[in-house]
């Protein structure tokens, strides 16, 4: 086995660490989409599943009950849309928990910046800014894609980026009040540094040049120079007033070979079949009931 | 320096007030804690409106909330007559009724 930099591993496909799991996993059904639209939707649906788990790890332990609350409906939202994708991705397929539980780690394709365990809070909040960023062009982008040959997709988009302009909202707000305290803006922006490296592997697709980029979009942000950026202080508010509520993703910068980032998955969607070290502790979570009780039914 | 009390990172408290669709005017819920009203706002949805409870809110900072000296209301709890509930004259009516001879009017 080897291990990059991320901690991906390349012999999931024979379970690498979970093998003492291996009678459990379930081998997902046929899907009725073609293939890049259904590389493209368990992608990001894999993603909505497992940073709501990433979420849900942080309930009754975030700093006030409020907060708790908040970041609660967060994950509830993201587990929806994650089933509501799931659903379309294998309409014929009734027993989703166990679907989504059971599948073994190479049929996941999850990204590594949603796969990495939580460290501080401020590694939860950045994240949280940072994914939901990243989210509203992947949902836009993977509308305008396979709308018309999915079925229940648009329909399911126009949901989605009602609740995910209330996501950013949350976290843009909160980092905006964060960022006029020094020291808060200081673990900020140590945060942002343990992720970067993790931002380029959110992409959907080839095709996916937003967030195929998404390391170049972030890479001028410093929470210390927070209200004068462009993500900043009313930033937000204003793009939605004008009408344009994100911002326009170029090109950007190539990643230089030998970075970080160029050691992740090259978000051709093949590359998603990579785990991190890091999915086996979701895997053995999410798979201690069954492994309890494999009878068991939910 | 407690920073949750003073500076930029303070916490505030408001109080949420919810309006149901249809006539019923805006009824007070509860109360939550927060940074500053942008937040307040996002708090009181996710606290108090997270099913439909409500169509339209106020969330107001407590320190802007007037309250009235509690003396100043002691003094009207044994006014009886400024009750109307109607109860004073039901029962000068029974009263009469029941010191009527049968048949009168």
């Amino acid at each position: 086995m080897t291990t990059s930099k991320l901690g991906l591993n390349d012999d999931m496909n024979q379970f690498g660490e979970l093998q003492d799991l291996a009678d459990l996993f379930l081998d997902a059904p046929e899907s009725p989409l073609s293939s890049t639209a259904f590389e493209a939707l368990l992608a990001l649906a894999d993603d909505e599943f497992v940073i709501a788990h990433r979420y849900s790890e942080w309930l009754a332990l975030s700093p006030f009950l409020e907060e708790d609350l908040t970041l609660a409906s967060i994950a509830q939202d993201e587990f929806g849309h994650a089933r509501a994708l799931y659903s379309l991705i294998w309409p014929a397929w009734k027993e989703r928990d166990a679907l989504v539980v059971r599948r073994p780690p190479n049929q996941w394709r999850s990204a590594p910046l949603v796969e990495k365990g939580n460290g501080p809070w401020e590694d939860l909040l950045v994240r949280h800014w940072l994914y939901d960023l990243a989210e509203e062009h992947r949902w836009t982008g993977i509308v305008a894609q396979f709308g018309t040959q999915v079925e229940g997709l648009t329909a399911l988009g126009t949901k989605v980026a009602v609740e995910e302009r209330f996501h950013r909202r949350h976290a843009g707000d909160l980092i905006n009040r964060l960022a006029q305290s020094s020291d808060a803006a200081t673990r900020l922006d140590e945060a942002l540094e343990r992720l970067r490296p993790y931002c380029d592997g959110l992409a959907l697709g080839a095709t996916d040049s937003a967030a195929l980029n998404f390391s170049a979009t972030v890479a001028d942000v410093c929470f210390h120079d927070w209200a004068t950026s462009e993500f900043g202080v009313g930033a937000g508010e204003l793009r939605a007033s004008s009408g344009a509520d994100h911002r326009e993703f170029g090109p950007g910068p190539s990643v230089a070979s030998g970075s970080p980032a160029a050691t992740l998955p090259s978000a051709n969607g093949s590359t998603r079949t990579i785990r991190s070290s890091d999915f086996n502790t979701i895997a053995r979570s999410l798979l201690a009931v069954v492994a309890f009780d494999p009878t068991a039914r939910w | 320096m407690d920073p949750t009390t003073v500076g930029p990172l303070a916490m505030h408290t408001y109080e949420v007030f919810l309006k149901a669709d249809g006539r019923d005017g805006f009824s007070h819920v509860g109360g939550l804690d927060a940074p500053d009203d942008d937040l307040a706002i996002l708090y009181a949805r996710e606290t108090y409106v997270r099913r439909g409870e409500g169509v339209h809110a106020w969330v107001v900072r407590r320190i802007n909330v007037l309250v009235v000296d509690p003396v100043d209301l002691a003094v009207t709890s044994d006014r009886a007559h400024n009750r109307n509930d109607g109860s004073l004259v039901a029962t000068r009516r029974k009263e009469r009724r029941n010191s009527q001879a049968p048949g009168e009017s």
